[in-house]
């Protein structure tokens, strides 16, 4: 009887441990909604960012490589629809995060990534005309990089923001 | 002094005579005409016949998505209409004996009279051009093989321009296996705008834009989005009762190739159903967001079910991205050029679209932008 009462407290030990050890895992892997929210707002500048290279490539055909003006202008409904796409994981992300910073601190750079244009339209499509955000005066003036003056890591990552639009075309 | 005037009359006279003896009939004029169109028409299908062909020895060949198929198709309803033109004059005599003089001298062959007499003139045409076009046209450039036909020369080289430009439009309506329907404006005639406003109607842009449209005279098409036509009501009627036209653009913008069945249902028959009651007309556009899912046979079996027509573009403003009225302005006026005719998009949701389509109409009414813009029924 002893013996059966034991094995039965081992196996619940067992399966608390194991429960333990798989929720830990699983909670250190998945990302926090703050987390989210960070690397969604800077999804939304890089986006920006290749959109921007993209409209100089179709009007002064400053073209990253494999690109030509054209081609360029077929792939820009599929920026749309990246920022799009990145606008409504951003609302959902917002909805449970602590701290609105991730974002408000990702909008501040946009003029390095000559994504302001973006940030107004999201801006605008969550909070209507009535919150028309002018970040004119952030982007005057403001010089982004081009394509070949980005280091291996930028370029990496224009480079993987690309793919993923491209994606959204197949 | 009378007598010269006299003089000067007599050779006024002499002159009209001279040129009216010389003018063509306007029988012969058709005949050359229609023959000179056939011949074009048989030189561009020689090529896609051959790049047909190629596309067969294809393992992935898919007919229906065959360019070189769509142009036959195409280009045979343009030599049907031509057939049919034909039909029209051939009771007339003068027709028939100009159309056997110009098959004569360029094939050499004499015995068409009688060929003519036994079979009729579509067949006849048809075993000419089979015969002869070969060595009168290589790769849709008309090259004259005989000297008697010199003087075509000029109106073949015109043709040649218009016979495409209705194969294009012959394409554009291209009717796939499903009655799949679509248009980008490729084949438009040379200055015809289809003007077209996405993502509306917003509560107070699209009135905007509504106006410039009075102000300037022109048309054009909105496609609404059946959740913000129910949202401003009035905005959507006031699309009509302006004179402009009110398209489909889905639910509420969704990526369409990810839906499936009961979405896309949603996004296409419901949404109709919903502009439809707003507006009380029936719709006859579609515009997929994003142009995306074009190629997806249950969207465009969707689509030819409700009778919709899919319309995308081939001028893009990208207003959506870029803040500077002047910038969009300049890049259509850069697409328009390079493209001729077609279809131009903006959206009517951005206050930068307000004034980038009032500096293209004022620039097109001044005549510094040359043609129309109007909608898309007026387009087609």
């Amino acid at each position: 009887m002893i013996k059966g009462k034991a094995l039965w407290i081992i196996g619940i030990l067992i399966f608390i441990t194991v429960f333990a050890i798989v929720f830990s895992w699983k909670m250190r892997n998945t990302p926090s909604a703050d987390e989210r929210l960070e690397s969604t707002a800077l999804s939304i500048n890089e986006i920006g960012y290749v959109g921007w290279q993209l409209l100089a490539c179709i009007d002064d055909n400053q073209c990253p490589s494999a690109y030509d003006p054209q081609s360029a202008l077929g792939l820009m409904p599929f920026v749309k629809l990246a920022e799009d796409q990145a606008f409504a994981d951003l609302r959902a992300a917002s909805e449970s995060a602590q701290s609105l910073a991730p974002v408000l601190s990702a909008v501040q750079q946009c003029t390095s990534y000559c994504s302001c244009a973006v940030w107004e339209r999201f801006m605008e499509s969550s909070h209507g005309e009535s919150f028309n955000m002018d970040l004119a005066m952030e982007s005057e003036g403001a010089e982004c990089p081009k394509w070949s003056e980005l280091n291996e890591s930028e370029v990496n990552r224009a480079q993987a923001r690309l793919k993923h639009i491209e994606s959204l075309q197949n | 002094m009378e007598r010269i005037k006299w003089i000067g009359i007599l050779f006024l006279v002499n002159f009209t005579f001279i040129s009216a003896s010389h003018a063509e009939a306007p029988e012969a004029r058709k005949a050359k005409e229609i023959v000179g169109k056939m011949a074009v028409l048989q030189a561009i299908t020689e090529g896609d016949i051959r790049q047909f062909d190629k596309e067969l020895e294809s393992r992935d060949f898919d007919l229906y998505s065959s360019p070189s198929y769509q142009r036959l198709l195409a280009a045979r309803s343009v030599l049907e209409g031509l057939e049919e033109q034909v039909e029209v004059y051939a009771e007339n005599e003068k027709f028939s004996k100009a159309v056997v003089e110009i098959l004569s001298q360029t094939t050499g062959q004499k015995n068409l009279d009688q060929t003519l007499k036994a079979e009729g003139l579509i067949p006849t045409l048809r075993d000419a051009s089979k015969l002869h076009w070969d060595s009168l046209v290589t790769q849709a450039q008309f090259r004259m093989s005989s000297p008697a036909l010199a003087s075509l020369k000029q109106d073949v080289k015109v043709e040649l321009a218009s016979i495409r430009s209705s194969i294009n439009r012959n394409l554009l309506h291209f009717v796939g296996v499903n009655g799949f329907r679509n248009i980008n404006g490729s084949g438009f005639r040379d200055g015809t705008w289809a003007l077209t406003y996405d993502d509306g109607p917003h509560p107070s842009r699209t009135g905007a834009i509504l106006s410039l449209l009075r102000q300037y005279g022109y048309s054009a098409t909105f496609f609404v989005l059946a959740k913000n036509a129910k949202a401003y009501t009035s905005v959507t009627r006031s699309i009509l009762s302006n004179g402009m036209e009110v398209a489909n653009h889905s639910y509420n913008h969704p990526n369409m190739a990810k839906l499936g069945y009961n979405s896309l249902s949603r996004q296409i028959f419901s949404s109709s159903d919903t502009i439809e009651s707003i507006t009380g007309r029936a719709l006859r556009y579609f515009r997929l967001p994003y142009g995306s899912g074009q190629n997806k046979s249950s969207i465009q079996k969707m689509l030819a079910q409700r009778g919709l027509i899919h319309v995308a573009w081939n001028v893009d403003s990208l207003d959506w991205r870029d803040k500077n009225p002047q910038s969009i302005y300049n890049r259509v006026v850069k697409q328009m050029r390079a493209r001729g005719g077609g279809v131009i998009l903006f959206h009517d949701i951005h206050s930068q679209t307000i004034r980038a389509s009032e500096i293209l109409m004022r620039e097109m009414r001044a005549g510094r932008v040359p043609g129309r813009l109007m909608s898309v029924s007026e387009a087609l």
